[in-house]
């Protein structure tokens, strides 16, 4: 018993120090436990966001994905603006040995200004863009030079495929893909999309590791936006107005064609035009959408209004006589000439001529406020709202003198722009009812959700149908002969329509200068009006009537539009006719007919200041015979000098231009007219 | 393993015994293998899954760049001053005159 409880004393001593040691190791082992949890209570919560941020740059990469922008249509679905992505060069300065040499090589390539590169390189950023939206050639020739520290990056350019075609109505947008003019700028929120921007896993290599799914592209690409444009009508205007403004050597020139039936615009043009896909040196004066954005005043176009009211109030029937005084009626010190001196003119006849004093006296039946009033229903002084910028309002003051009464009958003393000129002849050819102009049809966004639609539009009824009609077939007159603008007839279609032929305010002498708005808006065909087409050229040189520089733009227009449309001739042309017709026509475009109002229109067509004294008017001198404008310069007071031989095709000064007595006309004749023109 | 049961079983444990008191614990282990092979082996496929999602999209964005690419030219090439130019150069096209064009009346 003893040896055992010595056993048990002997092995008591041990398991002692065992213990002690195990508690010891415990104790280590409790502190270390608790060293490692304060280090992780400091590395996950006191020093998390630090730890995590320079964790997440080592494997994840926040990419930017510009959002794609949408495109643009004409109504048949024809691309008019779209988005490519393309390269973008950039580099990190610090990387390259030599900025100097490495700007003055990249230079080269990409014609880029070398001293700009360097400065960029200098200012110590990690990130400069050497050139943005190049081409595969560019990227090719960069990588060719074999410099460090160069990177290429997808960005989306935007490009217009069909080039200058409706650039005025598409506009423009900057390297940033932001709209800048046009509706790429109206309709900027909704064709921007949105920017993503997305955290992306990279490994060790830099790959990139999609491991939380793939983003839905279509969720920040923007909306695409329908027009209502025809960009074979477009391109057919576009054409004509160029040929026009080119032979009329004018500043500029404008073309709408309107469906009057639901207020579409079908086409927009403009004369300059620029390629929006290189718009490096062009002036802004080229950029704009003069159509839209100019207030002329318009002439003569708007007694078509002035006539239409005064038979819709039953002022006058087309058969009210009107003394046109022999083209010359004084109000107060002003005058009122006639292009063509006429005695006395029916309503029909008023129209046909386009007599000032005639349309002055129907103004004056018409009265103040319904003259104004007129205008106001038919559209002028009020925004259309397009929904492209800068559209002009025009303004229709009150004509509280008497010469502002007569003037405004005519269409001077008051502006409009040629979509408003356009649209009211659209209301006539609606029976009277005037319909809202739109350009855009639809915006569509990427999931298919209409955002905007666009249906024709009642604005009022401007006169009755029965008015609207009467005046439509009163117009025909226009384009037959004895009209003012017979160029504008076609075989096989009925047209009406309205020529004119505006001064232009001098603002520096504060009266009219001898600069002219010449214009011709016609409807057709005139049975049942399928498009309204209005040409107005600023500023023609070689003609300045209406029925002259823009009547044949009309008729070209037209006859591209109404197989296009599947319009049914108005009439019967059999082929044989129809060659002999053409056999008939004169060849040389400049030479004007002959026939009674054209010569009519050879004075001035608008209220004029008296010539000063010892001041001349230059008389219209084209298409007559070399002995008979002799004749007539000589009976102005003129001295001619005669260049060639036959019939005058154009002189210098133009007609109507105010010159001294005793002043040189230089005049440039051509070989005889066929006789039918005269 | 069996030479410790063994030596158990001679101390005069039974093996029903040893079993009751490991056998938990190596089930617990094996679960927990089990599930830490079960994570891995996702984790690891999700990462391969993710390189190829990211293979895919890089090509579904090269094709969608090479489609608008491809859209583009086609437009340009169907622009109408070039199709004009090509029917009347090319192709020697004219503008029908007026007598040309028959009007099929429903």
């Amino acid at each position: 018993m003893r040896d055992l409880k010595h056993h048990q004393a002997s092995d008591d001593a041990p398991t002692k120090w065992m213990r002690l040691r195990v508690s010891l190791v415990g104790l280590a082992f409790i502190g270390l436990l608790g060293g490692m949890f304060a280090r992780a209570v400091n590395l996950q919560i006191h020093q998390r966001e630090k730890l995590a941020g320079m964790a997440q740059d080592q494997y994840l990469r926040e990419l930017e994905i510009p959002a794609r922008r949408g495109d643009i249509f004409d109504r048949r679905g024809t691309p008019l603006a779209q988005s490519v992505d393309v390269d973008s060069i950039w580099v990190d300065p610090s990387m390259l040995t030599d900025p100097k040499d490495a700007a003055k090589k990249l230079s080269k390539v990409l014609g880029v200004d070398s001293k700009e590169l360097v400065e960029r390189f200098m200012k110590g950023k990690r990130f400069v863009w050497v050139k943005r939206q190049v081409t595969q050639t560019e990227v090719q020739k960069v990588q060719a030079l074999g410099l460090p520290g160069f990177g290429y990056t997808k960005e989306p350019r935007r490009f217009y495929p069909q080039r200058e075609l409706a650039a005025h109505v598409i506009g423009l947008v900057g390297t940033d893909s932001h709209g800048l003019d046009g509706l790429e700028l109206s309709f900027e929120d909704e064709l921007s999309g949105d920017k993503a921007r997305r955290a992306s896993v990279r490994d060790a290599k830099g790959r990139k590791v999609l491991t939380n799914g793939v983003e839905d592209p279509t969720s920040r690409q923007g909306a695409s936006v329908s027009l209502t444009v025809d960009r074979h009508l477009q391109y057919v205007a576009e054409k004509a107005l160029l040929k026009a403004v080119d032979d009329a050597k004018g500043v500029a020139g404008m073309a709408v064609v309107l469906d009057p039936k639901t207020g579409e615009v079908l086409a927009l043009a403009n004369a300059p035009r620029f390629n929006p896909n290189a718009t490096q040196g062009v002036s802004a004066d080229v950029l704009r959408n003069r159509a839209l954005t100019d207030a002329f005043e318009p002439g003569s176009t708007m007694k078509a209004f002035v006539v239409a009211r005064a038979l819709d109030e039953g002022l006058v029937t087309p058969a009210t006589p009107f003394d046109c005084e022999k083209g010359r009626m004084p109000i107060g010190r002003h005058v009122i000439n006639d292009s063509h001196p006429s005695g006395v003119l029916d309503v029909r006849g008023v129209l046909q001529v386009s007599s000032n004093i005639g349309a002055a006296k129907i103004g004056q039946k018409l009265g103040r406020e319904k003259l104004v009033d007129t205008y106001q229903r038919f559209g002028f002084a009020e925004r259309h709202g397009l929904g492209l910028p800068g559209e002009a309002k025009g303004v229709i003051p009150f004509p509280k003198a008497e010469i502002a009464l007569a003037t405004q009958s005519f269409g001077q003393g008051l502006t409009a722009s040629p979509l408003q000129v356009t649209a009211a002849f659209a209301a006539l050819a609606n029976g009277g009812v005037l319909m809202k102009p739109y350009l855009v049809s639809k915006v569509v966004d990427a999931d298919g959700l209409v955002l905007l639609e666009n249906k024709p539009t009642e604005v009022r009824r401007v006169v009755s149908a029965k008015t609207a009609r009467t005046v439509v077939e009163m117009l025909e007159s226009v384009v037959e002969k004895g009209g003012t603008a017979p160029k504008a007839r076609m075989d096989a279609y009925r047209v009406s329509g309205k020529t004119g032929t505006a001064q232009k305010a001098d603002p520096v002498a504060r009266g009219y200068s001898d600069k002219r708005f010449s214009s011709f808006v016609g409807l057709v065909p005139a049975e049942d009006p399928r498009v309204v087409i209005g040409i107005f050229i600023d500023e023609p040189k070689t003609d300045v009537y209406g029925g002259l520089v823009a009547a044949p733009a009309f008729k070209e227009i037209a006859e591209a539009a109404m197989p296009h449309l599947a319009v049914a001739p108005s009439r019967d042309v059999p082929p044989a006719e129809v060659a002999s017709t053409k056999k008939k026509e004169p060849a040389p475009a400049a030479i004007p007919e002959k026939n009674p109002v054209v010569a009519a229109i050879e004075r001035v067509e608008a209220v004029t200041e008296l010539p000063a004294e010892g001041a001349v008017r230059v008389p219209n001198l084209t298409g007559q015979s070399g002995r008979a404008a002799v004749k007539e310069a000589l009976t102005a007071s003129l001295e001619p000098r005669l260049v060639g031989s036959g019939r005058v095709i154009s002189q210098s000064p133009a007609a109507g231009t105010l010159v001294d007595k005793g002043a040189r006309i230089t005049l440039e004749l051509a070989g005889h007219l066929p006789s039918t023109t005269r | 393993m069996s030479v410790v049961l063994e030596a158990r079983n001679r101390g005069g444990v039974p093996l029903s015994v040893i079993l009751g008191e490991i056998l938990p614990a190596a089930l617990a282990v094996a679960l927990l293998a089990l599930v830490g092979i079960i994570h891995v082996t996702s984790r690891v496929l999700v990462v391969s899954q993710g390189y190829e999602l990211s293979r895919l999209d890089q090509q579904s964005t090269e094709l969608v760049r090479e489609n608008d690419r491809l859209k583009l030219e086609l437009a340009t090439l169907k622009g109408p001053q070039k199709l004009e130019a090509t029917a009347r150069t090319q192709l020697g096209l004219v503008t029908p005159p007026p007598s040309q064009v028959f009007h099929v009346k429903k």
